[in-house]
């Protein structure tokens, strides 16, 4: 808004002093690393994202017991004990199928974020920067897609093309990318009224390297921010399909998959469905905690 | 001594920072007496918004005043949050300098325009709207039954103020603020919002408040001027005296600075450097930094603020013009 | 504002337009056959075959889609391959109790979300502010059907409170509701706070208070319908999540509604009934987004007068 912080009744510290300022904006990337540092919630996600990781790369050296052992008379014994969180109705050990869950989930999470960023970047680009026609028939095809709760496109795929995570993987690219290309789409246009981006049309640089070398790069950010934030829609996603027994295959136990499974045992042995689902809030907790932060650094002015 | 209607007295407003405790306005002192026309002039961020602030008592956490506002013989610093709204929009009234921002963009302007006169003046529904419209006529809006029942946005930028102007008289106050009425405003528009300022001065009899960096607008309207510079008061002086015998180098450079139509100068003058951070303001005269006279004794220790001719302070070692006093 | 609403009307028919495009293409395009998954793995070639003649998989795509199309313009969305009863008709029959569980979440989400965002703007950097930001955060980490577990596991197991499944009374909806509108609790909760602390810091803020306004007012007049302007558009858009989650929602709760229907019928592979779920969720979504926007003109006059 225009107007000085300075007349607001909640002033802000009045006078930018502007040497500090100066000072203070030498290194953006200094800047950002201190505004993050400065920033406790987001160095606990931070930390909650890189202990996932861990569990995700070296689970299988970490957990306790074997998560497919079967031992039907070690069944459902509750936590505490040997078994830190129990073992579910096969009488396998519930930490260590979490820790083995670890990898599908953060898998799913990133590569469908990755895809979703990679077509939303396409036709945000695309329709943000020609305009006209183009962007119409573009953005109304974002809009047709948005109209579907994503989750069910997703549940619509899984019968069709059966269960498994690469189809869980697929089913769930499909059915986000136009966030993204809405996000992307009206960075662009305002991008694109800037100074350099003018002048290398003017220049006469070949569209295609305008838009992925002039425009793109300046919308990084906030790709960036909106895909960390973004991962935790996929990881719940697949724990619901999973769930639903319309995701994982039971070789790839994910957490979603283990709450089905212990779902009808919930009276009797309530830490079966509890922990997994613990896990998925935690790990989503921490991508939107990292994202938040995140977004304070690298783009202040960012809003929801 | 005549009471003033307004009076300061080490009027000190205060930001803890996480870098440290900014001082905004430091013991400024003047007054404004009754149906009298005040500049307060300065760069943004010497402290005179925020001085209006503090009189308004809007200055909001983290922010502390101490000192004394003196109005029509209470102390405002002293007054609870409840007598103070009585004051608000009733006896002091401002304006602001975005009247496309200050306006709410999802009420009416009659909307808005009742909102004092139904707290202040008690008035119904119908007794406001009626009174609301009167003021937009008074303040030379046409047709002003239809406007009153139109959006902000609906309004030129100068329709607006003329608006904000109407709101503001709407309980006629004492004192009327007016923080940079007329800056956000075209030329030609800005003049026509002085003269109707000015106009209805003489049939309101208010006391005017005229906040601006803009000395033209201070020659247009004021009696009086009072130059602040990081949150003090440099000078003071009756608007013709200050014009023909500024005291203070930085009132020199405002006044030199301005465009002048007949006289043919190359370049426009320019104050060199900027308002100092308040957090590492130079030690001595705050404004020795940039001042083209400044000797040791500048960088050493601050003058006091003090009379060179009747009526006429200035803060400086070797003011410009007028005597030179002992410091 | 009737050229605005016109405007919105017109917009959306290209929508609507691609949405059939769409419904009908997941089923009919996506890799994966389709008759092949509704006859399972076991089946015979015959089986298959007889599908694909029930499916009209045989004919030419083009002509397949104007049949389905025309079909849904006058009000026929084919017939189930379970059961053989019109899609159309069983659909709608479930959509009222769906359309009620997702009201109630609705005002969980809205009755939660607003009051403590406005109460975390309003105290910002206090302790009810940071209590409602972790409330918040809580809100929407957590996945919608793990939140309705853990409501049964507490409130319908352990104290007795509450049925576990079912419908009927109101009883029967307070579980379920909660567990599908909090997620949006927290999304309402984070925009609230942080659109109204952006609109605390406007001019026309400062004004009100100048005019010597109670602070109740300034922030329930002057503030408030500013800041819910954002937040208007977002119970638009949510409403597709919650659709979705109708689906786990209703199936967790055996909740008679459209949502658990849906994944019966996708579990069977019933197409014709999916492709008219889709469609019929795509269409709702659609109108309450028209809805909305136009609430959101009748809210903000610089829309309405464009």
């Amino acid at each position: 808004m225009s107007s000085s912080n300075l007349q607001s009744p909640i002033p802000e510290p009045p006078v930018m002093p502007a040497e500090v300022t100066i000072q203070r904006s030498t290194s953006f990337r200094d800047d950002a690393l201190r505004r993050f540092k400065k920033n406790p919630t987001a160095i606990f996600g931070l930390v909650i994202v890189i202990l996932f990781l861990l569990l995700a790369i070296f689970g299988r050296q970490l957990t306790p017991f074997d998560p497919f052992a079967q031992n039907i008379r070690n069944a459902h014994q509750a936590p505490g004990g040997e078994h830190l969180l129990g073992t579910d109705f096969f009488g396998r050990d519930v930490l260590s199928r979490i820790i083995y869950g670890a990898r599908i989930s953060l898998f799913v999470g990133v590569s469908v974020v990755t895809i979703q960023a990679a077509i939303g970047v396409v036709v945000g680009l695309v329709a943000g920067y020609y305009g006209g026609k183009i962007e119409a028939v573009m953005m109304r095809l974002v809009d047709a897609f948005i109209a579907f709760p994503g989750i069910i496109l997703a549940m619509a795929i899984m019968a069709v093309r059966g269960q498994g995570i690469e189809n869980v993987i697929f089913a769930l690219s499909f059915a986000g990318w136009p966030t993204f290309a809405r996000l992307v789409r009206s960075e662009v246009i305002s991008l694109k009224e800037r100074e350099y981006v003018q002048a290398a049309r003017g220049l006469g640089f070949h569209d295609a390297k305008i838009m992925f070398k002039h425009i793109l790069p300046n919308c990084l950010a906030t790709i960036i921010v909106y895909a960390t934030m973004g991962i935790a829609n996929p990881i719940i996603a697949e724990a619901g399909l999973s769930f639903l027994g319309l995701g994982a295959t039971s070789e790839q136990a994910t957490w979603g998959f283990q709450m089905s499974l212990e779902r009808q045992y919930m009276r009797t042995a309530w830490w079966g469905v509890t922990f997994p689902g613990l896990a998925v809030m935690i790990v989503v907790l921490g991508f939107n905690l990292l994202g938040d932060g995140l977004r304070d650094v690298l783009d202040p002015r960012m809003k929801e | 001594m005549q009471t003033h209607l307004l009076e300061l007295k080490d009027l000190t407003t205060e930001f803890s920072t996480p870098d440290g405790v900014v001082r905004a306005v430091d013991q400024v002192s003047f007054y404004i007496d009754q149906k009298e026309t005040v500049g307060v002039v300065g760069e943004s961020g010497c402290g005179k918004s925020v001085t209006s602030l503090s009189i308004m008592g809007l200055v909001a956490h983290p922010g502390k005043v101490k000192g004394e506002i003196r109005f029509d013989g209470k102390d405002l610093t002293k007054l609870s949050e409840r007598e103070m709204r009585r004051i608000r929009g009733n006896e002091i009234s401002m304006i602001f300098q975005e009247p496309m921002t200050s306006l709410n963009p999802v009420y009416t302007i009659g909307n808005q325009l009742c909102e004092p006169l139904r707290l202040h003046q008690g008035m119904s529904r119908k007794q406001a709207w009626q009174t609301a419209v009167e003021y937009l006529a008074l303040v030379g809006i046409s047709s002003p039954e239809k406007r009153v029942a139109e959006y902000p946005h609906q309004l030129s930028g100068g329709m607006q103020q003329r608006a904000m102007i109407a709101m503001a008289l709407t309980c006629n106050p004492k004192l009327l603020i007016a923080d940079e009425p007329t800056t956000a405003l075209d030329v030609t528009i800005q003049a026509q919002i002085l003269e109707l300022m000015k106009d209805l001065k003489e049939q309101l009899s208010t006391s005017i408040m005229m906040i601006t960096h803009d000395l033209a607008v201070v020659a247009e309207m004021c009696q009086r001027v009072i130059v602040m510079y990081a949150g003090r008061v440099v000078e003071t002086a009756p608007v013709r005296q200050i014009f023909r015998e500024p005291g203070h180098p930085y009132t020199e450079g405002l006044i030199r600075s301005i465009p002048k139509l007949h006289e043919k100068e190359q370049r426009l003058y320019e104050i060199k450097g900027v308002v100092p951070n308040p957090l590492n303001a130079p030690k001595g005269c705050k404004f020795n930094n940039r001042c083209e006279f400044a000797t040791d004794r500048c960088r050493e220790a601050e003058p006091a603020l003090l009379e060179v001719a009747p009526g006429h302070e200035v803060r400086c070692f070797y003011p410009r013009h007028g005597k030179e006093v002992a410091q | 504002m009737h050229i605005y609403i016109m405007k919105r009307l017109l917009q959306a028919i290209p929508v609507i337009f691609l949405v059939t495009v769409l419904t009908f293409s997941l089923v009919h395009l996506v890799p994966g056959d389709p008759a092949l998954m509704r006859a399972g793995e076991d089946a015979t070639a015959e089986q298959v075959e007889a599908i694909r003649e029930a499916m009209g998989l045989n004919e030419p795509i083009y002509k397949q889609y104007t049949k389905w199309v025309s079909g849904i313009m006058r009000g026929d969305m084919g017939y189930s391959l379970q059961d053989g009863r019109p899609v159309f008709s069983t659909l709608i029959q479930r959509l009222p109790a769906t359309m009620k569980l997702v009201m109630a979440s609705f005002i969980v989400s809205i009755g939660i979300g607003v009051p403590v965002g406005i109460l975390s703007a309003v105290k910002q950097n206090t302790f009810a502010d940071s209590f409602a930001r972790v409330f918040a955060l809580l809100g929407i980490s957590m996945p919608n059907f793990w939140m309705g577990l853990m409501l049964m596991l507490i409130f319908s197991y352990s104290l007795r409170m509450l049925p576990a499944s079912g419908s009927g009374t109101l009883a029967h909806l307070i579980m379920p509701a909660i567990a599908l509108g909090m997620p949006g609790a927290g999304i309402i909760t984070r925009l609230t706070r942080s659109s109204m602390l952006e609109v605390m810091k406007q001019d026309y803020i400062r004004t009100a208070r100048a005019k010597g306004l109670r602070r109740q007012l300034v922030i329930y007049k002057h503030a408030l319908k500013n800041a819910m302007l954002p937040v208007v558009t977002v119970i638009g858009v949510q409403l597709g999540s919650r659709l979705g989650g109708s689906v786990i929602v209703e199936s967790i709760f055996a909740y008679p509604g459209i949502g658990r229907f849906a994944y019966t019928r996708l579990l069977a592979r019933d197409y014709p009934m999916i492709m008219g779920n889709l469609f019929i969720f795509a269409m709702i979504f659609i109108l309450i987004n028209l809805i909305t926007d136009i609430l959101y003109g009748f809210l903000e006059p610089r829309i309405r007068y464009d």
